[in-house]
């Protein structure tokens, strides 16, 4: 999952950077003033937003709104300072999905990142069942039939957005991606790697295969029997 | 203690009535008593007229008179008498005549008695020559003559007219009081309309959601225009105090917001004991930022408060321009090192400004330091120091610097502008620094200037109200002019 935060305190930048790519790890990116934020989230290579309101330049109710003006549908979390209902009610009609009052609590606000991605796939649990394949992301782990699969972080990155997207065909560049953060040297044969591990790890004890190569367009996680 | 304006406006309408009404009762009394005791006089001369008429010379004996009785006509309760030249009566009675009136030798005069409840007015002619003496050869035979007629009639109708007069003043009197208590109360309607709409204006000088009604009294426009401005200044003021609110709200909170990511973070997961320290780094340094921006914001607020405060009042210390100036740039000398920049001030022989010491050097540092930030390594800052007149010192720092944007100039001396946001989050700047100088150099009484032209450089031009000449009691330390 990929996150951009939209903050022009670089220290609370860096923290809320650290702290998502530490505890949950999720590939952040960080933009420090509103124009930057506006141009990287159009890209539409996140997976959630966390933006000031306060910014330089294009403020973060502007930046909302030009966002959701484009068309855009990546959840946004706002930090406010205010707190009071007719700025919280504006806020969320312009576009937001959810706030945070500063000064916030880390965990909630990672919480919130958490539930607000996981809305936006259609998740409502925080485990993803595939068959017999489950992913918890409160624990960032995954077992297949019970067995536990160790899996390297990138490798559990890449299934987690896999399973977030399961049913539905995603290119190698979509995993790229939401997998790296923008000033990653971005290689296609990385994810090639990763999937053939995956496979390995998951298809090859069982019986029924999930990751498939879908030809020219890249890569499907569904059940076999569905085909 | 409270005085009503309706109250002292028919008082004195009152008092001016009465003046008016007292004259023009008393003068119509006056005209009718004269009028009346006149036209008494005349009726009173007719009738001794016609008793005269009634005195004749006797024929055979000249020099005597005779009175003809005969055709004498009096009326109801008139008095006469007529005597001769030598005093001899020819008719009618002398009782009611004082002795003294009959003495006198004046011809005529008049006088008034009474006699039971009748008051009498009566008249004496003196030596009056009877009217038709037929012997010339003889000198003109003479008589006295006394009448006296009721005045009672006269008095009565006096005594009416004065009542009728001052009742009619008083009547109009009380007429003029009910209709000015009338006159005002209505003509005092529009003030009352008009207090009731001052008072929906709200406390924070927003006027009242429903248009009022036009003001149409030529004397409410000034009020009404006094008001308004009063409102929209509050207004301005509020709408200032709430804006600043917020900025401080938004900045505080986000002051505790680092402080306090930073140890949750550090909170999380296993760190190795270097990560700990590093970490513990980490939130000392966000709780010096903390307590600079707290710092700053009193510093502001309690200069802001004094300026309010002590306006006009006992004046600040003596400072010595130069010597809190050499302070600010010792202070900074390092910074400047640290940056190559150099800092060339020129002083002016010794110039006295009202300001505490503490206060100018930090005027100074802000300036000089912001030149210093925005001035690329190996250029100059210049500090010029004159006094441009006998009472205006002049401090100019020009840097050959990033300069200013003009977007950015007019706002640079509002709370927590930043012209340059990501670069000010690196210098840890809050936007305060040049409020903080604005607010000093008011509180003195002088003037700051910007001017900046990007890329060129920016210039800033201060005035303080100030005097050639040592400062008693505070001096700078004496340093050298030249820094690096």
């Amino acid at each position: 999952m990929h996150v951009l935060i939209v903050e022009d305190e670089v220290r609370l930048a860096e923290n809320l950077a650290k702290a998502i790519s530490k505890t949950v790890g999720f590939v952040v990116d960080v933009a420090l003033d509103g124009n930057e934020g506006l141009n990287l989230a159009l890209s539409g290579a996140f997976d959630a937003v966390i933006l000031d309101l306060m910014l330089p330049e294009l403020s973060g109710s502007d930046l909302l709104d030009a966002l959701r003006k484009a068309g855009n549908k990546t959840p946004v979390l706002v930090l406010t300072a205010k707190e009071d209902k007719a700025s919280v009610i504006g806020l969320l009609d312009r576009g937001a999905d959810d706030y945070l009052a500063k000064p916030f609590d880390l965990g909630e606000l990672m919480a919130r990142v958490k539930a607000l991605i996981r809305r936006s796939k259609g998740q409502a649990s925080a485990s993803l069942v595939l068959g017999d394949l489950l992913l918890d992301m409160n624990t960032r782990s995954a077992s297949r039939a019970g067995v536990r699969l160790e899996l390297t972080p990138m490798e559990y990155r890449t299934l987690e957005y896999l399973m977030s997207r399961q049913g539905s065909v995603v290119s190698k560049e979509e995993l790229l991606e939401h997998l790296y953060d923008f000033n990653w040297e971005k290689f296609s044969n990385v994810i090639e790697v990763y999937i053939s591990a995956l496979r390995r790890k998951i298809d090859a004890v069982a019986s029924e295969r999930l990751i498939h190569t879908v030809r020219g367009h890249g890569y499907l996680l569904r059940r076999d029997e569905l085909q | 203690m409270i005085r009503s304006i309706r109250g002292r406006v028919v008082a004195m309408v009152l008092a001016a009535q009465l003046l008016a009404c007292a004259g023009a009762v008393g003068f119509a009394i006056l005209y009718t008593q004269r009028a009346l005791w006149s036209s008494f006089n005349s009726e009173l001369r007719e009738r001794m007229i016609r008793v005269l008429a009634l005195v004749d010379e006797v024929e055979n004996k000249p020099g005597e008179v005779t009175f003809d009785s005969s055709q004498l006509k009096i009326q109801d309760g008139d008095l006469f008498y007529v005597e001769d030249a030598h005093g001899h009566p020819l008719a009618g009675s002398p009782s009611w005549i004082g002795a003294g009136m009959r003495t006198r030798s004046t011809p005529s005069s008049d006088w008034t008695f009474q006699a039971g409840s009748t008051v009498y007015r009566a008249k004496s002619f003196i030596n009056m020559p009877i009217m038709d003496q037929e012997n010339r050869k003889i000198p003109p035979l003479r008589v006295d003559i006394y009448y006296a007629m009721p005045a009672n009639r006269t008095q009565q109708q006096i005594g009416n007219a004065v009542r009728i007069a001052a009742g009619v003043g008083l009547l109009s009197l009380a007429l003029s009081v009910c209709s000015t208590w009338w006159a005002v109360a209505r003509g005092m309607r529009p003030l009352t309309r008009f207090a009731h709409q001052a008072d929906l204006i709200e406390p924070d000088g927003a006027l009242p959601a429903e248009p009022s009604q036009p003001i149409r009294s030529a004397e409410l426009l000034p009020l009404d225009r006094a008001i308004r401005q009063l409102a929209a200044r509050v207004q301005a003021a509020f709408r200032r105090e709430r804006e600043f609110l917020s900025d401080a709200a938004h900045e505080l909170k986000t002051a505790v917001a680092i402080q306090k990511s930073t140890l949750q973070l550090l909170e999380q997961g296993k760190a190795s004991e270097a990560e700990y320290r590093a970490g513990v780094a980490r939130a000392l340094e966000d709780t010096a930022r903390t307590e600079r921006l707290v710092a700053d914001m009193l510093f502001l607020s309690s200069i802001e408060h004094t300026q309010r405060a002590q306006r006009g009042e006992d004046a600040a210390p003596a400072t010595n321009l130069t010597g809190s100036l050499l302070l600010a740039l010792d202070r900074l000398a390092p910074m400047a090192e640290m940056r190559s920049v150099s800092v060339v001030c020129q002083p002016a022989s010794a110039l006295c400004v009202t300001a505490s010491e503490s206060e100018l050097s930090r005027l100074w540092t802000t300036l000089i330091e912001n030149a210093i930030q925005h001035s690329a390594p190996g250029s100059t800052i210049l500090i010029e120091v004159s006094a441009s007149s006998a009472s205006d010192c002049r401090v100019r720092i020009v840097d050959s610097g990033s300069g200013i944007s003009p977007e950015d100039l007019p706002h640079v001396f509002e709370r927590f502008y930043r012209s340059d946001r990501s670069r000010s989050r690196l210098t840890g700047g809050f936007g305060l620094g040049l409020s903080i100088a604005k607010a000093i150099v008011e509180k003195t009484h002088g003037s700051i200037e910007i001017q900046s032209i990007p890329q060129a450089g920016t210039s800033v031009e201060v005035h303080l109200p100030g005097s050639a000449g040592d400062c008693h009691g505070s001096n700078g330390p004496a340093r050298p002019a030249q820094q690096p």
